[in-house]
């Protein structure tokens, strides 16, 4: 299997003095070399506590953010060596979603805009090829026609993330980072939203970074997970042994946190059909 | 809104002072000097016996005129600049920073008749000087809105999508600057009118014959004891003028503040 | 305290529109209810409404709420100050929001310590620091010195809860108290609340929308679609065998999910307030709709003496609920 991403190194310190003009304070090591693979088509939950440096990994990975130390090959291209030219080239095959869609889309472009525009930057496709193409992903997304000629603020939030949806879509990409894509919306929509990238995945073979700090949501699509905690990777490795068998403590803590699961609530007892489920025992 | 139909009036005007001018403007009649207003010159006429009204109409035209064009030389100096600082950041926008607070140290006025003796008088120079005076202003307005909107997620996903710098600037961030530039511009453009009227009245805008409400006024004013009234039909343009941008800002700024965003 | 027929309607740009409407509620000392609803349900509307709290834009149409036996919407705004805090106390989504940013946390929690028992500054501090040690905030004395930016939203939300334990309350309103917070904070929170529970006895009113924590917390439940209450039980009924349809399919987008399976979710969106259909509220979402039956208002009703089901075809279906 080819790799999707291997990341080695990778650092990010925020406030270290850098210049004659920079104030200098105490440096944040935002991530703390961190190493990771994804192989092609599979899926990487990533978990962590807000502050853990979950979203700044996930931005460094696409060099939305200029990393300190590391290696990033992603799709088999070394992406720190990339111009600013051909990285922008590189967008279309790596992108990212974003947590709220509320703000990720320009309340000022029409949707059927903010689709095409990744299409339209990325270059080589007629007026009339961009349009179809549009049309095909929103139908694909769950959207209908007549929702190109509307702007954002005229959507609800689980329309408008199938929206972004769309917008990463829409390049064919092979790589996704998902930051927190459905934290924002409503419980019932969540449900459509990671319905919709599960299936995407499997239509497309699109290799997802999933970050999320519900575990919930990343069991249900992570083939590998990855704890990560103060900028550094606790542990990671199949889904099924980090929530069957997490090793470090910390995961272990994680993972008794979620609601629904502590000895008291009897009423989530052991769900037979879900191996991922430490059994508690008993009916309420 | 009456500040824009007051505004669209004087623009009216502006755009048709060729037809609405009752007279020549500049046509000199010695022997109906100083007189008051009558059926004939209905404003009267100034101390070389020029209609006032028809020298009104054409100042309106002149002046309107010259404020778009500092507005305009303003905004293309400060619209750039502001974008680049508030979007870029480091150290140009540092050094930007510090030559523009310099600039807004001195004094307004001052500065303007220091860039009329350099150019040398007529109203384009003043018109250069005073644009030079509002660049801070625009500036500082559009720094701070690129600087909000660039830190918006959607520039962000703009980025990831693989926009260039130059297209997110221009389709993402310009947009959501123009609302208050907008409203500062029309605020600039009051300060411009006041200032035009001030350098003429000085003798360093317009040049005779030249009509605008400055050197209409300058003109009023050396007669001010014997026809006092000619200072009014000046005065009362620049005041209107003033009042109309700034009301239309004031309106601008409410209109365009806040977008509804439905989030329920 | 006790809600009867509660009826708040908003003003928005259509005119006065309902937005809670006819909602009974009872929460007794000693065990924590539940009302759980996805946003625009008016699980927050509600909640306010029950200390009279509504924003100026919203007014209370109908119903009363009474507590100890008072009713507090004929009261006037002296004898409110009375219930607010001292017999009912309220915690917030985002704590921080609540603190003062400008006095330290310690000055805030004494404050209303002197004003509800009219102490001295010194006795007040004594007290919040021994309030401080029951919330579990670590160095308490050094800690009651501090300001709100030097506290986690983890210990704000434990300064609320001494701020609310002040006056010994006989009821506290948790709204989404835990929503802000990370997991593992979550998960302490909500034991402290529990904990203080046990020990004082008071009732706990528990809004929020995640179903593992109402599972975790709750005696009882209510969840809430369309401003209208829709199915009421004991935890356990209503999580094994829920009545109503919506309850039923909340349960299964919310709960964890087995993996390989799409996960349940109710097609559609909440409608807006002014668009609640006067025919069952759920219907356009529904599985189970039949539109000779559900084409009408429905009434709560009462299968069994712990059950209330707002469902036209409560009787005949059999809803999937959580295994167990």
């Amino acid at each position: 299997m080819t790799a999707a991403l291997s990341v080695r190194g990778l650092t990010k310190v925020y406030g270290r003095a850098g210049g004659p003009f920079r104030r200098h304070g105490p440096a944040l090591t935002a991530v703390d070399a961190v190493d990771l693979d994804i192989e092609a088509g599979r899926t990487l939950g990533l978990v962590g506590e807000s502050g853990a440096g979950k979203s700044t990994l996930g931005r460094l990975i696409l060099r939305l953010i200029e990393p300190d130390a590391g290696s990033i090959s992603l799709l088999g291209t070394d992406i720190a060596a990339l111009s600013r030219r051909e990285l922008r080239r590189m967008r279309a095959a790596a992108t990212m979603i974003f947590q709220d869609p509320y703000i990720s889309l320009d309340p000022r472009m029409l949707i059927k805009d903010s689709v095409a525009e990744p299409l339209l930057v990325s270059g080589g496709h007629t007026r009339a090829r961009r349009r179809e193409k549009v049309s095909d992903t929103l139908r694909r997304v769950g959207l209908r026609e007549t929702h190109m000629e509307r702007f954002p603020h005229e959507m609800s939030g689980g329309q408008l993330q199938r929206v972004a949806i769309a917008r990463a879509l829409i390049t064919d990409p092979s790589f996704i980072v998902c930051d927190e894509p459905v934290a924002a919306l409503d419980v019932s929509t969540r449900a459509q939203v990671i319905n919709l990238l599960n299936d995407l995945r499997e239509e497309r073979g699109i290799s997802y970074l999933f970050i999320s700090h519900d575990l919930r949501l990343v069991r249900l699509i992570a083939d590998e997970v990855a704890v990560m905690r103060r900028g550094s990777l606790v542990e990671k490795g199949e889904a099924a042994r980090v929530f069957d068998h997490p090793e470090h403590e910390y995961t272990r803590e994680l993972l008794a946190a979620i609601p629904g699961r502590s000895p008291r609530s009897r009423r989530f007892g052991g769900t037979p059909r879900s191996p991922g489920l430490d059994p508690i025992s008993g009916v309420g | 809104m009456t500040s824009l139909a007051v505004l669209l009036i004087l623009v009216l005007v502006a755009i048709f002072a060729g037809l609405i001018a009752p007279q020549d403007p500049n046509r000199v009649t010695l022997r109906v000097r100083l007189t008051g207003p009558s059926a004939e010159h209905w404003l009267g006429t100034d101390e070389l016996g020029r209609d006032v009204l028809s020298r009104l109409v054409v100042a309106t035209r002149v002046d309107l005129l010259a404020s778009l064009e500092a507005v305009g030389i303003a905004a293309a100096i400060g619209v750039p600049l502001g974008l680049a600082a508030g979007y870029f950041g480091g150290v140009s926008d540092l050094l930007l920073g510090r030559v523009i607070d310099a600039l807004m140290t001195l004094p307004p006025l001052i500065l303007a008749v220091v860039v009329v003796a350099i150019l040398g008088p007529g109203l384009r120079n003043a018109m250069l000087a005073i644009a030079v005076l509002i660049v801070p202003g625009l500036y500082r307005v559009v720094r701070a809105a690129t600087q909000s909107a660039g830190s918006e997620l959607y520039v962000e996903s703009a980025r990831a999508a693989g926009c260039s710098n130059w297209r997110i600037l221009w389709r993402h961030i310009l947009p959501a600057v123009a609302p208050p530039l907008l409203v500062q511009a029309s605020f600039a453009a009051s300060v411009v009118v006041v200032a035009e009227a001030s350098l003429s009245f000085l003798g360093l805008g317009a040049r005779a014959p030249q009509a605008t409400w400055g050197s209409m006024l300058q003109d009023a004013s050396s007669n001010i004891t014997t026809s006092g009234y000619l200072v009014y039909p000046p005065t009362v343009m620049v005041a209107v003028t003033i009042l109309a941008l700034s009301l239309l800002g004031d309106g601008l700024r409410d209109a365009l503040g806040r977008r509804p965003r439905d989030r329920a | 305290m006790l809600a009867r027929d509660l009826t708040v309607q908003v003003e928005t740009e259509h005119g006065w529109v309902t937005v809670v409407d006819g909602v009974d509620l009872t929460v007794r000392r000693n065990e924590i209810v539940g009302l759980v609803g996805e946003s625009g349900s008016g699980k927050t509307i509600t909640a306010l409404s029950l200390l009279r709290l509504l924003p100026p834009n919203a007014r209370v149409r109908r119903g009363s709420v009474e507590v100890m036996g008072r009713d507090i919407t004929a009261m006037r705004e002296r004898e409110l100050g009375d219930v607010r805090g001292v017999r009912v106390a309220m915690i917030f989504q985002e704590p921080r929001r609540c603190l003062n940013p400008a006095f330290t946390v310690g000055d805030q929690v004494a404050e209303s310590v002197r004003r509800h028992r009219g102490w001295s500054r010194r006795r007040s501090m004594r007290r919040t620091v021994e309030l401080f040690e029951l919330v579990e905030i670590p160095e308490a004395v050094r800690r009651v010195r501090q300001y709100p930016h030097e506290f986690s939203g983890g210990m704000c939300q434990r300064v609320m809860l001494a701020m609310a334990l002040a006056c010994d309350p006989m009821m506290l309103i948790a709204d989404e108290p835990t929503t802000a917070l990370d997991v593992t904070v979550q998960r302490q929170v909500l034991e402290l609340i529990r904990r203080l529970q046990v020990e004082r006895g008071f009732g706990v009113l528990l809004i929020t929308h995640d179903l593992g924590v109402v599972a975790e917390m709750c005696d009882r439940v209510a969840v809430m679609y369309a401003g209208q209450v829709v199915e009421e039980a004991d935890a356990d009924t209503l999580f094994h065998h829920p009545g109503n349809p919506y309850t039923s399919a909340l349960l299964r987008s919310m709960l964890e999910p087995v993996r390989g399976e799409p996960l349940g979710f109710i097609p559609g969106r909440v409608p807006p307030p002014h668009l609640f259909p006067s025919t069952c509220r759920f219907e356009d979402r529904c599985a189970y709709a039949v539109e000779s039956v559900c084409g009408r208002p429905i009434p709560l009703r009462q299968i069994s003496p712990a059950h209330l089901i707002r469902c036209a075809r409560a009787d005949g279906l059999d809803l999937p609920g959580v295994p167990g």
